[in-house]
């Protein structure tokens, strides 16, 4: 019934000059074209009668006035009318019921059914055909419209799919795109599975997919994915309600798509096929850009790591080994002569043995700064605390070196409570002062100032010393850059590259000022953001207990 | 102080560190019993009773915090602590947990020896009655507890009832190191160790009223991310009731 029912769809349509392939096209596959409106058959049958009934109103007053044959060309209108809006079954009882009405009604004697000219069998019979034809091509007219329809929104998700993939960063957004565009394109749900390091395939998208596929399909999608290019690449495997589709890039295959249907036939018509094949090309490029976009990113990271590396040994063998040098000779000159040297020249050695080793222990610091700067991240522990303190803490630590030095402090006296990591601000404080005290002569001063600029604190480091070389105001903060890199004074550069990802950590900059004579200015900001208020520490003062233990 | 001898064990797996400590110790007439390991140390301290303790944090079989747990589950000699610098999170677990004090490698013997004099000090000193205890001197500020009364070169110094409270912690615990938590507890109560600020802005203004330079302070010390520390002078003997200047 079916097949016989194409064949005419397909005559019907070579009719109106469509060729054959294309016609047979139209017959098959694609959803089928429902006819908008008529709430079910019944609709058009009601509306059929309702035609015929108007067209004998508007035949009768004509009766006896206008000759037959015309009178009937309104019966042929209400048909064709009802055939294409209606379709063929009530366009077929219209033609029918025309019939008869016009025989009832219209023909002599009238009110009366008498089937004495078979003139009228052959009226019956053209429009029963005008009826068939004219339904058949009105359907085909539909259901090309739905096809292209149809095939313009599939076209158009197909480029929302491409423009997706091309925006997606990571495998797990691919599999999210593929499965959005997909599930919208073929109506049914899709998983992408991805081979792990071990070239076992996981779901891409571990949230709400794994639930759905069972072992025995991830088991089939491994031997799929696993059987290389010697199957045949168009082919789509089929098991259960399954369809998997392997994802084969230029260079290998990238994964397996997993497509669950509801009916799984209709995905292998040839136009899904087509479509299927499209899409898993599409995913399987961008996953394939998506592997050497990473494999870029890895190489650039190792070469990175490696130039750092070399950068780092050269710097801690040099900047270890003269302090070295200089504890060995002096301590195995103290050993051998200890005797015959005065008590100064001992006292001497050995204070310069002593500051050999501090020299050293500097560096280790700075090695270590930069060593967890640079593996762990930064983790600071920020709290609400006075600059002041951290000053004085910093001039503290660096007491033996300042050594009587005069330093200047100027911090604004309106500085609120600001938040950082103290230890971090140390150890960056104690850098640009050891940097401060080693580049200026130790008879000048040292000035620390902070003032309140906006939103933010800016603290400054200034001494009278040598200043820092025009041009270089930027590169001093590069790892290993030193001002004079031929200098005998040694630090392997590092100070100020962590002086400079100290205050990125905490939201601030840092610099030198360029236009600062005779020395150098090395300024950095805090943000400041809003301090806790302590005033209920005052209230709380007041009322607590007075005794106090004595 | 007692007559016999100070008796310092060293637990510390580093020999040339022991060495170091054992040279220092002896030459100041003290009597070192060394232990290479956690285990050892532990024995030694309840089998030699000695008066302060020097443990390495870094030991190899038991992380130091532990052998503090265990030490202070029966004795309270004086705990110090050494460990390696830029580990404060740790510094601050083992004080947290029952050490006195701690000492940064690398450290001079200067170093070793004022924080070893200032717990075996206070050791000394703690079954003495506060009446016996003179007035507590740092610089030119002279704070007698028992008038309540904190002077300055002779001039009063006036001091709210929350900074006095804090001075009084500090000067009670004079040379210890104190933590931000065993401040925020000791002056505020147990439910104020998130008001780290609190604590900052009243050592500000002890520091503010008591030193001659508040930016570079001499007595009232920083240790950064750690805590506090008042370094005094030797207290002085009391003269009838005024306070000296």
């Amino acid at each position: 019934m079916l097949r016989t029912r194409n064949r005419i769809r397909q005559g019907l349509a070579t009719l109106t000059g469509i060729d054959k392939d294309q016609a047979k096209q139209l017959a098959i596959g694609s959803p089928a074209a429902q006819l908008p409106g008529a709430s079910g058959r019944l609709g058009g049958y009601k509306w059929a009668i309702l035609t015929c009934l108007l067209a004998t109103l508007l035949a009768l007053p004509m009766r006896g006035l206008l000759d037959l044959a015309n009178i009937v060309m309104v019966y042929l209108l209400a048909v064709v009318l009802v055939a294409v809006r209606f379709g063929l079954g009530p366009g077929v009882a219209a033609s029918v019921l025309s019939v008869f009405v016009f025989g009832f009604f219209l023909v002599p004697p009238y009110q009366s059914l008498t089937v004495e000219d078979t003139q009228y069998l052959f009226m019956l019979g053209v429009m029963f055909a005008v009826a068939v034809i004219i339904s058949s091509l009105a359907a085909n007219l539909r259901r090309q419209v739905t096809i292209s329809h149809y095939r313009e929104q599939r076209a158009h998700e197909l480029f929302e799919l491409s423009k997706a993939l091309s925006a997606a960063l990571t495998n797990e957004q691919i599999a999210a795109v593929a499965s959005h565009h997909a599930n919208a394109l073929f109506q049914a749900g899709v998983v992408l599975l991805l081979p792990d390091m071990h070239g076992k395939l996981q779901p891409a998208d571990t949230d709400h997919a794994c639930a759905s596929i069972s072992p025995v399909a991830i088991h089939s999608a491994q031997a799929i994915f696993d059987s290389q290019p010697l199957s045949d690449p168009d082919s789509v495997k089929f098991s259960g309600r399954v369809l998997f589709l392997p994802l084969r890039a230029p260079t290998q295959s990238r994964g397996v798509l997993l497509i669950m249907a509801d009916d799984p036939r209709r995905l292998l018509l040839p136009e899904q096929q087509r479509l299927l094949q499209i899409c898993a090309t599409q995913i399987a490029l961008a996953l394939e850009r998506q592997h050497f976009v990473e494999a870029a990113q890895d190489a650039l990271v190792a070469v990175e790591s490696e130039r750092l590396r070399n950068a780092l040994l050269s710097a801690v063998s040099h900047d270890v080994r003269t302090p070295l040098t200089a504890i060995i000779g002096l301590s195995s000159t103290l050993a051998e002569r200890q005797s015959t040297l005065s008590g100064k020249t001992r006292t001497e050695l050995i204070e310069a043995i002593q500051d050999e080793a501090f020299r050293m222990n500097k560096l280790v610091t700075n090695l270590l700064d930069m060593g967890r700067l640079r593996t762990g991240g930064l983790k600071l522990n920020r709290q609400w605390q006075m600059l002041e303190e951290v000053v004085g803490s910093a001039l503290g630590q660096l007491s033996r070196a300042l050594n009587d030095r005069k330093v200047e402090l100027a911090l604004a006296s309106t500085l609120p409570l600001l938040n950082f990591d103290a230890v971090l601000i140390e150890r960056l404080l104690c850098n640009l002062l050891d940097n401060a005290i080693k580049y200026s002569n130790s008879a000048t001063p040292i000035r620390i100032a902070a003032v309140l600029e906006g939103d933010e604190v800016l603290v400054s480091v200034e001494d009278c010393g040598a200043g820092v070389p025009v041009g270089l105001e930027k590169a001093i903060f590069e790892k290993f850059t030193q001002a004079n890199p031929e200098s005998t004074l040694s630090g392997a550069g590092l100070g100020l590259s962590i002086c400079r990802a100290i205050i990125q950590a905490h939201g601030g900059r840092i610099g030198v000022d360029e236009h600062y004579r005779p020395g150098a200015r090395f300024w950095f900001t805090l943000p400041l953001g809003s301090p806790p208020s302590y005033e209920e520490g005052y209230t709380e003062a007041n009322t607590l207990n007075r005794k106090g233990s004595a | 102080m007692s007559d016999r001898a100070i008796r310092i064990v060293i637990i510390e797996d580093e020999k040339q560190i022991r060495r170091f400590l054992r040279l220092t110790l002896e030459a100041e007439g003290m009597v070192v019993i060394e232990a290479a390991t956690a285990k050892e140390g532990v024995t030694q301290v309840s089998m030699q009773k000695p008066d302060l303790v020097i443990l390495d944090l870094g030991l190899p079989d038991l992380d130091g915090t532990e052998v503090i747990r265990q030490l202070r589950g029966w004795t309270a000699l004086p705990i110090l602590v050494l460990s390696a610098r830029g580990e404060e999170a740790q510094k601050v677990s083992a004080l947290d947990s029952g050490a006195d004090d701690y000492l940064t490698k690398p450290f001079g013997n200067a170093e070793l020896l004022a924080r070893i004099r200032v717990h075996l000090r206070k050791r000394s000193n703690s079954d003495e009655q506060i009446t016996e205890q003179p007035v507590f001197q740092f610089g030119d500020v002279a704070v007698d507890l028992i008038q309540r009364r904190v002077t300055r070169s002779g001039q009063d110094v006036h001091l709210t009832p929350i900074e006095y409270r804090l001075l009084t912690v500090l000067v009670k615990s004079s040379g210890k190191m104190l933590t931000h938590a065993q401040l925020l507890r000791e002056v505020w109560g147990p439910g104020y160790a998130e008001r780290g600020h609190y604590l900052r802005i009243y050592m500000a203004h002890l520091r503010q009223k008591l030193e001659r330079d508040p930016a570079r302070p001499e007595h009232i010390l920083t240790e950064t991310g750690i805590g506090y520390r008042l370094i005094g002078d030797r207290p002085q003997p009391i003269k009838g009731g005024a306070a000296i200047g």
